[in-house]
């Protein structure tokens, strides 16, 4: 099968012109500085899965989804949507977009707007009128239908804008930070909208901070840094090459095998007569569990744990030496 | 093209949502009809003062309007970033400029409409209260009656300004045109492509800088545009003195090319502004030129308002 979405060593320098006056001497430069901002990237992304583009600050997330948007041109390199080239009207009908952080008419209804929007899609006055009533409850912004935009909390815009992403019914939908600006609860709904749009056959790409969520969800991800395609796979193939350490859990053991274990543990907590031991290697921690049985004590837990998509994120975006810098993406 | 109407619509909407268009049309409105006022100030020809008046008034308020709605439209949606959402729906990038150049021009025609809606009551109003109307009236009524009332005069202030409302719209549509009313509506409409013209360059420089810079940008061009025919007798007054002078004064050279490169950039505007046919032709005649030129200029400003637009990466 085609992919839905080809880029192909797409590239981004911006040019900023600004004007140099040496200091201590009368000389005057147009100087400009250029910033790469995405450099050859190349992905692919198949029909019908949740796509994450995942990345710090700056990586060019958003530039790779604003140019797919026809909002920024690439400097370089080509990318097809549906088989076509950017720009396609009749392609850009079947693809609905959330910017990030969006902003809107704010001197219109929640309902008026979504009507407006509807319209520039071409839509007929019946269908539009259905899906601007459907998407507002669907978004749980019914209530305020008819409240001008200017009064919407900021997660009542993201829902208005998950709504116009949504009302021509998308076969690609495009969300730049969906969850940004939501609470707990608001980004659950819209892990739940966007499996939602997967079970619909909708392919659902999508840019996140939110590691957890996008975790949750993807059915593949692609990690950009510097704007330069830094890792792209499933999850399970990107995470499962190791387990990252094992925890285990027991109880009524000696006071000599506590100690034996102290030393091979990365970590170990005790609370009562239980204990957690945590080891990088699968032999202690089996040693453990025997030792355990062996004594007749209790075994309470013993669980693998994977590495977890934020502790491969970092590792791919973290410079070397710069530990807690990468901790504080 | 559907797309264009549905964001001239919007556009519409948002500018008459906007409270800065009620202002300027509140002031509009008083001096278009505080020309019969100042009409009292003038010695010989009261009413050609309150035509003049109305007519810079709705010329200079239409002109406000599109400078203060208009810079902002295109910026707006750019700062705004609302303009993400619109490129990525099924349109083209020239189909929104067309459509705000549209909407903002169905704005200000509107307010044209209701501005001259108001000039033209005034002009029935205040050709009724004129003090030889008046006189001549009471001393009818005094020679029936025997005397008359301040409540008389109330009366006929009241009558006058609610028979001044039929008669202005009726002169508004051409019906039973008066010597005062009957080339107004021709000068309008010329001022009405003028318009046309500021407005595109509202949306040109709107289009690539900051409100601020558009409006001065925007002035800039109608002033210079107003004064373009001026600027072409400069020109020739340089030609003539360069002639004089035996050609060897090369400033005198810089300056009648820079003044003639001016003069052909900029708009002619001058050609539109035609109030003296208002107050002092028997009949204002139809300029064909006038209009033709008011149709390609505005054509050629939004055709590179639409390159621009359409190159740009937005921010």
């Amino acid at each position: 099968m085609a992919p839905v979405i080809e880029i192909r060593n797409l590239s981004k320098i911006y040019v900023q012109n600004f004007i140099d006056v040496e200091h201590g001497r009368l000389k005057i430069r147009l100087k400009n500085r250029r910033t790469a901002a995405l450099q050859d990237l190349t992905l692919d992304v198949e029909e019908g899965e949740i796509f994450g583009l995942l990345g710090p600050n700056g990586a060019g997330k958003t530039t790779t989804i604003k140019i797919l948007m026809g909002i920024h041109f690439a400097t370089r390199g080509t990318a097809k949507i549906m088989g076509h080239p950017l720009g396609h009207k009749p392609t850009k009908a079947k693809i609905g977009f959330l910017p990030e952080n969006p902003y809107f008419y704010d001197y219109l209804t929640g309902r008026e707007f979504l009507h407006y929007y509807g319209q520039l899609y071409g839509m007929e006055r019946s269908l539009r009128r259905k899906r601007t009533e459907e998407l507002l409850e669907l978004t749980g912004i019914a209530y305020a239908a008819d409240v001008p935009l200017k009064g919407y909390s900021k997660g009542m815009l993201q829902r208005a804008g998950l709504a116009q992403a949504l009302l021509n019914d998308p076969k690609i939908v495009f969300l730049d930070e969906p969850q940004s600006g939501l609470d707990p609860l608001g980004r659950k709904e819209v892990r739940d909208l966007i499996l939602l749009l997967r079970d619909q056959g909708k392919t659902v790409f999508f840019s996140s901070h939110i590691l957890s969520d996008a975790e949750l969800i993807c059915d593949r991800v692609a990690i950009v840094h510097k704007g330069k395609l830094s890792s792209i796979g499933r999850l399970n193939e990107l995470l499962s090459a190791r387990i990252k350490e094992y925890e285990v859990t027991v109880a009524g053991i000696s006071s000599e095998t506590v100690e034996q274990f102290e030393s091979q543990a990365t970590r170990n907590v005790a609370a009562g007569e239980e204990h957690l031991f945590v080891f990088e290697g699968e032999q202690a921690a089996q040693a453990l569990v025997r030792k355990c049985l062996a004594e007749n004590g209790r075994l309470i837990s013993l669980a693998p744990r994977k590495e977890t998509l934020e502790e491969f994120f970092v590792d791919q975006v973290r410079p070397s030496g710069e530990e807690t810098k990468a901790k504080n993406i | 093209m559907y797309s264009i109407f549905v964001i001239a619509l919007n556009t519409f909407k948002e500018a008459i949502r906007n409270r800065i268009l009620y202002v300027i049309l509140l002031f509009a409105i008083l001096i278009i009809i505080s020309g019969g006022i100042m009409g009292d100030l003038s010695v010989s020809a009261p009413e050609d003062l309150i035509r003049s008046i109305g007519l810079f008034g709705i010329n200079f308020f239409s002109i406000m309007i599109a400078v203060f709605i208009g810079i902002g439209l295109v910026y707006n949606e750019i700062d705004k970033k609302t303009i993400y959402t619109i490129v990525s729906k099924p349109i083209d990038r020239t189909h929104f400029i067309l459509g705000k150049y549209f909407g903002l021009l169905l704005t200000i025609y509107a307010n044209v409409i209701i501005m001259t809606l108001f000039f033209l009551m005034a002009i029935h109003y205040y050709s009724v209260v004129d003090q030889q109307t008046m006189n001549d009236y009471f001393m009818h009524l005094a020679s029936q009656k025997g005397s008359y009332t301040q409540a008389d005069i109330y009366m006929y202030y009241v009558k006058a300004l609610l028979g001044a409302i039929p008669k202005g719209a009726g002169s508004f549509f051409g019906h039973d045109p008066t010597e005062a009313t009957k080339n107004i509506m021709t000068v309008i409409s010329m001022n009405c492509f003028e318009l046309a013209i500021i407005v595109a360059f509202a949306i040109l420089f709107s289009s690539f800088s900051t409100p601020i810079l558009s409006a001065f940008m925007t002035i800039m061009t109608f002033l210079v545009g107003r004064g373009n025919e001026d600027i072409i007798r400069y020109v020739w007054k340089l030609q003539d003195k360069i002639q004089a002078s035996g050609g060897a004064d090369m400033t005198l050279h810089f300056k009648a090319a820079l003044a003639q490169v001016i003069a052909l950039i900029a708009p002619n505007l001058s050609i539109f502004y035609k109030v003296s046919d208002a107050i002092y032709e028997d009949k204002a005649p139809i300029y064909g030129s006038e209009i033709l030129y008011g149709v390609i200029y505005p054509a050629a400003v939004l055709t590179l308002a639409c390159l621009i637009f359409s190159r740009r990466n937005f921010k």
